[in-house]
């Protein structure tokens, strides 16, 4: 770095400056196409397992609708081509003025279906698994043809909701060490100021999910994409899901609103209180930093 | 290849390489410029102001995501109690409103001050501006995506992990609002700047001073001057 300010000196600077950008932008290319050689990580998952995964706790193959609708048939209800772009990328199918996707979200109690990440080959993955569960098999040669309700893992009600309300606010620690719920979402009545607001607030979640059916499929397997890869080993155990479906359901019964941006404007006015109090203490803690040794020596005689 | 990969991979392993080598390399052939060079003497009055709330400011933050990541489990522990919780993110909150007004008034100071501004160098001014979109995303990230100290455990104490072991694993940022993924990205941009800038002097510990005898610098021409008076 220039010790001194000449223009000269300036000037090489800049110089150098703008070599370490050309550097670094060259290594980020270099480094992005040869990514780009790599195989992708994940290549194919047999669609039964991705149903199973990301598909299974808001859906069914013939029992009936949860969040989602029932996708027994759905390859013959749907138009093949749609279908493929919306399970692709329902944000998007959703955010182009689609009217069939907004008549689904409308549906499905305004809950959208979470873009699920998935690859080309695995959204036809699913869809080929979705046809040989009972709609017009697509190219699929294997006998599995029949239409088996897939089993949905109720959460039996035996929730106890004080406890569920512990569980969400950390207060007891989710058993396989999970994040507690309250760092991202907030139910209005637990605590002071509120849960977290990365996350949607679930004051209401018991409704919007279908009741004890929906959000227990959803609490069973969590496939929100943002809480995939905090949950992906330590999924709630199904006692954690009982006490957490009865104290949402719980929650909503009791009709409260949420209040975000008070807890918002509360928490900036206390930080910014707290901001001043510093302040104040500086001013009154080192008032003798301000001035110099040699001032001191001056105006005082010592030090 | 996406965004997400290189923003959150590449860019991390580029610049953690460029600021550990560099700077290796710059305390071994440039030891004397491992300094913020301090222009304590051109004016202090607003330095005192800024430089303390904005220094004290981010150091203890920076300490709190350092602990974050390396035990995280006293976080979680702590944050088990929803009152221990706000009164730690009221706290950092308070800090870094702090910081971020110190660093405003140590950007106005470079900004307006004559003699400050003769011995800035461009490089100053990106470290301030670098800092300034720190704050900021910080505070945001902070208010509007409460509670940071709890979900930081479960989504970036495992992502900074998965950097520091060679197992980069970006998945957990992609569906991160844009302000937070701007945050860790500017933090990446100050990594990419640390060699090269005034930040190097984080590495200069001067625990020299708290041990070697005191000693009064006397300004020798002055003494002249006032002796000829």
């Amino acid at each position: 770095m220039p010790l001194n300010s000449s223009p000269r000196a300036a000037t090489a600077g800049l110089l150098r400056a703008a070599g370490l950008v050309v550097v670094v932008l060259t290594c980020l290319v270099v480094a992005s196409t040869h990514a780009d050689a790599a195989p992708a990580g994940q290549a194919g998952l047999p669609g039964e397992t991705i149903f199973q995964q990301k598909c299974i706790a808001c859906h069914t193959i013939g029992g009936g609708r949860l969040v989602g609708p029932d996708l027994e048939g759905a390859t013959d209800r749907r138009d093949p081509a749609w279908l493929k772009a919306f399970i692709a990328a329902p944000d998007k199918v959703l955010a182009s003025g689609d009217p069939l996707a907004a008549q689904l979200l409308k549906e499905s109690n305004n809950v959208p279906m979470p873009n699920l990440g998935l690859s080309a080959q695995e959204v036809d993955a699913v869809l080929q698994y979705l046809a040989a569960q009972g709609g017009t098999a697509v190219g699929n040669t294997a006998g599995a043809a029949q239409p088996t309700p897939t089993p949905v893992t109720m959460v039996a009600q035996t929730g106890d909701a004080p406890q569920g309300m512990l569980l969400f606010t950390g207060q007891v620690a989710l058993q396989r060490g999970g994040t507690p719920c309250i760092a991202c979402h907030s139910v209005e009545g637990a605590g002071l100021l509120g849960g977290g607001a990365l996350g949607p607030d679930l004051t209401q979640v018991h409704a919007r999910y279908g009741g004890d059916q929906g959000l227990g499929a959803a609490l069973a397997g969590l496939p929100f994409p943002s809480m995939q890869s905090i949950f992906a080993n330590k999924q709630l155990t199904p006692a954690e899901q009982a006490d957490l479906l009865v104290y949402f359901a719980a929650a909503d019964q009791e009709g409260r609103t949420p209040l975000p941006r008070r807890n918002l404007l509360v928490i900036l006015g206390v930080g910014a209180g707290l901001a001043g109090a510093l302040f104040a203490g500086m001013a009154f803690f080192w008032p003798r930093q301000r001035m110099s040794i040699a001032q001191r020596l001056r105006k005082y005689g010592k030090l | 290849m996406d965004w997400n990969t290189l923003f959150f991979v590449i860019l991390p392993y580029v610049a953690l390489a460029l600021a550990i080598g560099v700077t290796i390399y710059r305390s071994v052939y440039r030891p004397f410029s491992i300094s913020s060079l301090s222009s304590q003497l051109l004016e202090r009055r607003q330095l005192f102001w800024g430089s303390i709330s904005f220094h004290w400011g981010i150091t203890i933050i920076l300490t709190g995501h350092l602990v974050a990541l390396f035990i995280p489990q006293s976080i979680v522990l702590w944050n088990a109690q929803p009152l221990r919780l706000y009164l730690l993110e009221l706290s950092g909150i308070a800090l870094g409103l702090w910081a971020t007004a110190g660093l405003a008034i140590l950007i106005w100071r470079r900004v307006t001050v004559g003699r400050i501004r003769v011995v800035s160098t461009p490089m100053d001014y990106v470290v301030l501006a670098l800092l300034l979109v720190s704050l900021i995303t910080g505070v945001i990230t902070a208010t509007v995506y409460r509670w940071g100290s709890y979900w930081f455990t479960g989504i970036f104490t495992p992502y900074i992990w998965s950097i520091l072991t060679f197992r980069p694993d970006a998945a957990p940022l992609a569906t991160l609002p844009l302000t937070i993924k701007l945050h860790v990205f500017n933090f990446y941009l100050l990594a990419l700047a640390f060699a090269f800038s005034r930040l190097v002097h984080i590495i200069a510990w001067p625990l020299g001073y708290l041990l070697r005898p005191w000693q009064i610098v006397i300004g020798l021409r002055k003494a002249r001057v006032v002796s000829q008076e």
